[in-house]
C-alpha cells in the first residue's frame, strides 16, 4: 500500500533552487530598492556617445556599451549594441555578451526554464562547479549551488561541508543563508537551521530571512522571537508585497495553528497580492483546512508553482495533473522527498501506473535513500509489477524506527502484499491485519480502510474462500472515509469485485454498498473531471 | 578636471580615415559654442568664453599658442576646458588646457561651482607638480602652469591653464577590432600603465581613474597615464572625497558603485588602482572593462543603481559574475596567454578590495597592493610578444 503525503502541517520552508532559477524568479531581488545616481556622468556619457556616432568603430562602441550597462542607459546605446551584435567575427565573446544583455534586458525575455531532473546533468553540474571553485574558492554562490547538487544526489555530508564553506564566506547574503537553513532542515537538523537564521544580522532588515527564522523556530519546537518584528515589517511600507508574502504566510500559519482563523485568513489574503510559488503552495495547503477560502485556478499561473498545482489537483481528484505537477515539483527541488512521495502515491493508487510510480520513487530515493515513505512506495510499485525480489529488497531497507505511524501501517500492508504475491498467504494476511490493527482511532481510519481494501483485493486475486468476508470487512472499514482520494481506492475494489462474480456469488448487495460508499458524499467519482465544484481542473 | 592631452590637431593635412574625426570636431566645436551661449541665455552672437580667446597669445615661459584644438573622437577631456596646441621657444609642441569657468555661471549655484572648479584645478595642479617633482615618467605630467589675462567685451578676465606633453592618441584607437589587435602593443602598454601606477603608489598617491581614454599613446609605442584630477594622496582629502564615484563609473570597481568605502586607505585607494589596471587588461583583450563585464553576468535587480542593500550582501553575486567573466575572458585569449592573464585579472580585480593584489604580497606587511610582480609579468609577456615568441 502506497504512503500518501501526510503533512498535517506544512511550513513555508525556504525553497532552495539553483541560483540562476532563483534569480529569474525574483527570489534574489533586494527587499529594498533605491535609485542611485553617479556624480558627473553626463559629460562622460555624451563624449562616449558622440565619439561612437562619429567614428563607428568597434572600440568606441565597446566603450559606449560599457557605459550604457553601468549607467542603465539601455535604449540610448541600442544602435551600438546592434552594431556589435552584428559583428560576431570581430567582437569578442565578452563584448557580444554585453551587447546581447543590453538588447535582451530591455526585451525582458529572461524567464526561467523549467529544470529537468537528470542525475547525469546534476553530476555534470557538480563537476563544473568544482572546477569553478578550484579557480576561485571564495565563490559562496558556487558553493551553495554545489551543496544543492550534492544534496540532490544524496551526498548529505558533502552538501553540509559545501554549505558550511558558503556561509563561512558569506553570512550576509540571503540566498546563501536561506539555502543553508534549507539544507539543515532537509537533513533534519532543525536546531542548526534555526540558530543560523536567528543569529544573523539580516533578521534586522530582510523579511525573507525573518520568515525563514519563524518557520525554523516552529519546526524546532520553539517560539520565534521575531514574530513581532515580522508583524512590524508587514505593517510597514518599506517592502513590496512580493517580499512580504512568505512572511505573511509564516505568521499566518502560526495563527492557523493557534486557531485564530480570522487572523490567518487575513494574512493569507495579504500574501496573495503578489505571492511567491512557495506562499501559494502554503495557502493552497491552508485553504484545504479553512472554510470559505478557496484559490482560483488563475492564481496558479505563477511560474514554478508546481507544488501548489499538485496539491490543488490532488484535492480536485485530477490525478494525471497531480502526478505531472509532482514530477515538475521534484525537478525543481530534487533533494526534497515530498514531491516524489505524492507523485509515486498517486501514480500507483489512482493511475495504477506502477512503472511510473516506481520510477518517481526511485528518483526521490537518490536524495533521500532512507525515506520510509519512498521506500514503501517503491516496494509497493515493484511488487505490483511482480518484481518481488526487488520489492523485498526495498522494503527490507525501511527502518521502522524512522517511520511515522502512518508509514508503519503502509509498511505492514506492503509486506502483506509481497507475501501474498510470493504465495505466503498466511504471512500476507497477518501483515495486513497488523496494519489494520495498528491504524486505530478516527485519524487513521482511512489507512485502516485502505489496508482492508488491499487485503480484500489480494484475497479476491487468489480466489480465496475468505475473499467475501474480506470484502465485507473492507466495506465496513470504508464507511467512515469517503473522500476523493479514497474513492479512487474503492473504484479499484469495485472493479475487482465485479470481475469475481463467480467467487462472490450474489454480489449485488456488495456492489451496491461499494457504489453507495463512493457516492455518499456530494462529490462525484474521481475522474479527470472536477469532483469539487470549487476545484475545477487547472488548465 | 579633465585632461585633453590626447587630442589631435585640426590639420589641413588630415588623412582620409580621419575625415570623420574632423567632422566630429567641427560639430563638437559648434555645439559647444552654442551650448555655452544658450547656457548664458544669449544668442550665438554672444561674446566667446574667455578660455577660447587664447589663440595667438604668448604665455609666460615663451609658450606660443598656435591654435585651438577640438577633442578627437574618444578624448575624454574638454568638460570644463578648452584645448590648444602650443609651442615653446625651442619649437617643441605641447598641449594646453585652459580652464573654462564660464560653465559655472550658468549653474544654479555659480559660487559653489566656481569654488569647486577652483579647488579641483588647484588639486590637479598640486598632484601634477608632485608627479613632475618625483620624475614619474609614465604619468603625463604638466610641463608648466599659469594664468593669463584676456580681453573680453565684459572687461579683462583671467584664464588659468596647464601645459602637458602632447600625445598622439588614446588607447582606444589601438584596440579597434580583435582581428587587427596587436598583442605586443597591448602588453607593452599595460606594462607602462602598471609602471605609471607603481610610480604614483610609491609616493603614496593613487590615480583612481585609469580608463582607456586616460591611457595616452606617444609615438604609437609608449603609453602613459593621464588625468590625475581624480587622484588621491595619503593624508590629504581631495575635493572629490565625497563623490559617489570619483572616476568614470564605467570602469570603477564594484565596491565604489555600491557605495562601499573601505576604511583602510590602501584597500580603498590602491585597491581601486589595482582593479582599474586589471580592468584595462580585460578591455585591451576583449573590448569590455571588468565592471560592465561583471554587470553583464548579473541579474538586473542586483545592479548597483537599484540595489538597496549593502555591498557585503551583494558581493557573492558580484563574485559569481566575476568568475564567469574570467571564464569568458580566458576563452578570448590566445592559448599562450590563457594561464597568466586570467590569473592576473583575477588577482587584480577581486571583488573584495582587501583581497586584491598578489597573494604573496598580501601576506607581507606594507606591500599588499604592490604592482611589481605585474610589471614584471607584463614586461616579460610584452618582450616575448615583440619577439614573436608567444
Amino acid at each position: 500500500m502506497s504512503a500518501a503525503l501526510t503533512d498535517k502541517e506544512r511550513h513555508v520552508v525556504p525553497r532552495w533552487r539553483d541560483s540562476n532559477v532563483a534569480g529569474a524568479l525574483g527570489e534574489l531581488d533586494p527587499s529594498a530598492e533605491r535609485s542611485r545616481v553617479f556624480d558627473g556622468t553626463e559629460e562622460s556619457w555624451r563624449e562616449k556617445r558622440d565619439a561612437w556616432a562619429t567614428t563607428r568603430q568597434l572600440s568606441f562602441a565597446a566603450d559606449l556599451l560599457g557605459a550604457a550597462l553601468t549607467l542603465g542607459k539601455f535604449e540610448e546605446a541600442d544602435e551600438a549594441a546592434r552594431y556589435v551584435s552584428g559583428r560576431k567575427s570581430d567582437a569578442s565573446p565578452a563584448l557580444q555578451l554585453v551587447a546581447e544583455r543590453l538588447l535582451h534586458e530591455r526585451i525582458g525575455s529572461n524567464d526561467p526554464q523549467q529544470p529537468k531532473f537528470e542525475r547525469q546533468s546534476l553530476s555534470a553540474a557538480v563537476h563544473l562547479t568544482r572546477e569553478r571553485l578550484r579557480n576561485d574558492p571564495r565563490n559562496a554562490i558556487a558553493w551553495t549551488d554545489l551543496a544543492r547538487a550534492y544534496a540532490s544526489l544524496g551526498f548529505g555530508v558533502k552538501a553540509e561541508r559545501a554549505i558550511r564553506l558558503a556561509t563561512g564566506i558569506s553570512r550576509a547574503n540571503r540566498f546563501v543563508l536561506r539555502s543553508a537553513a534549507r539544507l539543515h532542515l532537509h537533513l533534519g537538523d532543525t536546531e542548526s537551521a534555526h540558530r543560523l537564521l536567528r543569529d544573523n544580522e539580516l533578521v534586522k532588515s530582510d523579511p525573507w530571512v525573518v520568515a525563514a527564522e519563524i518557520v525554523a523556530a516552529d519546526l524546532d519546537g520553539r517560539t520565534s522571537r521575531l514574530v513581532r518584528r515580522g508583524r512590524e515589517f508587514l505593517a510597514s511600507r518599506n517592502f513590496g508585497p512580493f517580499h512580504l508574502g512568505e512572511l505573511a504566510c509564516a505568521i499566518g500559519s502560526l495563527e492557523l495553528k493557534s486557531g485564530r482563523i480570522k487572523a490567518a485568513k487575513k494574512l493569507f489574503q495579504s500574501a496573495l497580492i503578489k505571492p511567491t510559488e512557495n506562499s501559494l503552495a502554503q495557502i493552497e495547503w491552508a485553504s484545504q483546512r479553512l472554510q470559505d477560502f478557496t484559490l482560483f485556478p488563475w492564481q496558479f499561473e505563477i511560474p514554478f508553482s508546481h507544488e501548489a498545482r499538485a496539491r490543488y489537483s490532488f484535492a480536485a481528484g485530477d490525478w494525471r495533473r497531480a502526478v505531472d505537477e509532482s514530477i515538475d515539483w521534484f525537478a525543481d527541488e530534487p533533494f526534497a522527498s515530498q514531491s516524489s512521495t505524492l507523485g509515486s502515491y498517486v501514480a500507483a493508487e489512482h493511475l495504477e501506473d506502477f512503472v511510473l510510480s516506481a520510477d518517481i520513487a526511485s528518483q526521490g530515493l537518490i536524495a533521500s535513500p532512507e525515506d520510509p515513505s519512498l521506500l514503501n512506495n517503491f516496494a509497493f510499485a515493484l511488487a505490483s509489477q511482480g518484481k518481488l525480489g526487488e520489492a523485498t529488497k526495498a522494503i527490507n531497507r525501511l527502518d521502522l524506527r524512522l517511520a511515522a505511524l502512518s508509514t508503519q501501517i503502509c509498511y505492514h500492508a506492503t509486506v502483506g502484499l509481497i507475501a501474498f504475491r510470493l504465495g505466503d498467504t498466511e504471512k500476507g494476511r497477518a501483515s495486513y491485519n497488523d496494519a489494520i490493527s495498528l491504524a486505530k482511532g478516527p485519524a487513521l481510519a482511512k489507512l485502516r480502510a485502505h489496508a482492508a481494501v488491499n487485503l480484500a483485493q489480494e484475497e479476491l486475486r487468489i480466489d480465496s474462500p475468505d475473499a467475501r468476508s474480506a470484502v465485507v470487512s473492507a466495506i465496513e472499514h470504508s464507511r467512515l472515509v469517503a473522500d476523493d482520494d479514497f474513492r479512487g481506492v474503492l473504484k479499484r475494489l469495485q472493479k475487482i469485485v465485479v470481475s469475481k462474480i463467480d467467487l462472490l456469488g450474489d454480489i449485488d448487495r456488495i456492489v451496491e454498498d461499494v457504489v453507495r460508499l463512493m457516492t455518499t458524499d456530494k462529490d462525484p467519482l474521481p475522474t479527470t473531471q472536477a469532483t469539487n465544484p470549487d476545484r475545477v481542473p487547472l488548465m | 578636471m579633465k585632461n585633453v592631452a590626447g587630442e589631435l590637431l585640426i590639420s589641413a593635412t588630415v588623412q582620409a580615415p580621419k575625415r570623420a574625426a574632423v567632422l566630429y570636431r567641427v560639430q563638437r566645436r559648434c555645439s559647444r559654442v552654442q551650448e555655452s551661449a544658450v547656457n548664458c541665455g544669449m544668442t550665438t552672437a554672444a561674446p566667446p568664453i574667455p578660455a577660447m580667446l587664447l589663440g595667438g597669445m604668448t604665455l609666460s615661459g615663451g609658450w606660443k599658442v598656435l591654435r585651438m584644438l577640438a577633442p578627437v573622437p574618444g578624448s575624454s577631456g574638454g568638460n570644463f576646458s578648452v584645448g590648444y596646441l602650443v609651442e615653446d621657444p625651442n619649437g617643441a609642441q605641447a598641449f594646453l588646457k585652459a580652464l573654462d569657468y564660464s560653465r559655472a555661471l550658468s549653474s544654479p549655484d555659480p559660487a559653489r561651482l566656481l569654488q569647486a572648479m577652483t579647488e579641483s584645478y588647484n588639486f590637479e595642479r598640486d598632484v601634477l607638480q608632485k608627479c613632475r617633482d618625483r620624475r614619474m615618467t609614465r604619468v603625463v605630467s604638466a610641463i608648466a602652469d599659469g594664468s593669463v589675462q584676456v580681453a573680453t567685451p565684459l572687461g579683462p578676465q583671467v584664464v588659468q591653464y596647464l601645459i602637458f606633453e602632447k600625445a598622439d592618441s588614446d588607447s582606444r584607437n589601438f584596440i579597434n577590432t580583435s582581428k587587427s589587435f596587436d598583442v605586443a602593443w597591448a602588453l607593452r602598454s599595460l606594462h607602462h600603465v602598471a609602471t605609471g601606477l607603481r610610480q604614483m603608489h610609491s609616493h603614496d598617491m593613487a590615480h583612481q581613474d585609469v580608463k582607456p581614454s586616460n591611457i595616452l599613446v606617444f609615438n604609437n609605442t609608449s603609453s602613459k597615464i593621464s588625468d590625475v584630477g581624480r587622484a588621491a594622496y595619503k593624508g590629504h582629502t581631495p575635493p572629490h572625497e565625497n563623490f559617489s564615484c570619483a572616476g568614470d563609473p564605467t570602469y570603477a570597481p564594484p565596491e565604489v558603485l555600491y557605495d562601499h568605502r573601505e576604511p583602510d586607505w590602501g584597500a580603498r585607494r590602491l585597491g581601486c588602482d589595482c582593479y582599474l589596471l586589471g580592468s584595462m587588461v580585460c578591455f585591451f583583450f576583449t573590448g569590455v572593462a571588468t565592471t560592465p563585464a561583471i554587470l553583464s553576468h548579473m541579474l538586473p535587480q542586483h545592479h548597483p543603481r537599484i540595489w538597496g542593500g549593502d555591498y557585503l550582501q551583494v558581493i557573492p553575486f558580484v563574485r559569481d559574475a566575476f568568475d564567469k567573466v574570467i571564464t569568458t575572458f580566458e576563452r578570448s585569449l590566445h592559448p599562450s596567454l590563457r594561464v597568466v592573464l586570467p590569473t592576473v585579472v583575477r588577482q587584480l580585480c577581486d571583488p573584495d578590495p582587501k583581497l586584491r593584489g598578489h597573494p604573496r604580497d598580501r601576506a607581507s606587511i606594507g606591500s599588499a597592493y604592490s604592482l611589481e610582480r605585474y610589471i614584471s609579468t607584463f614586461n616579460t609577456l610584452a618582450a616575448r610578444a615583440e619577439a614573436q615568441l608567444l
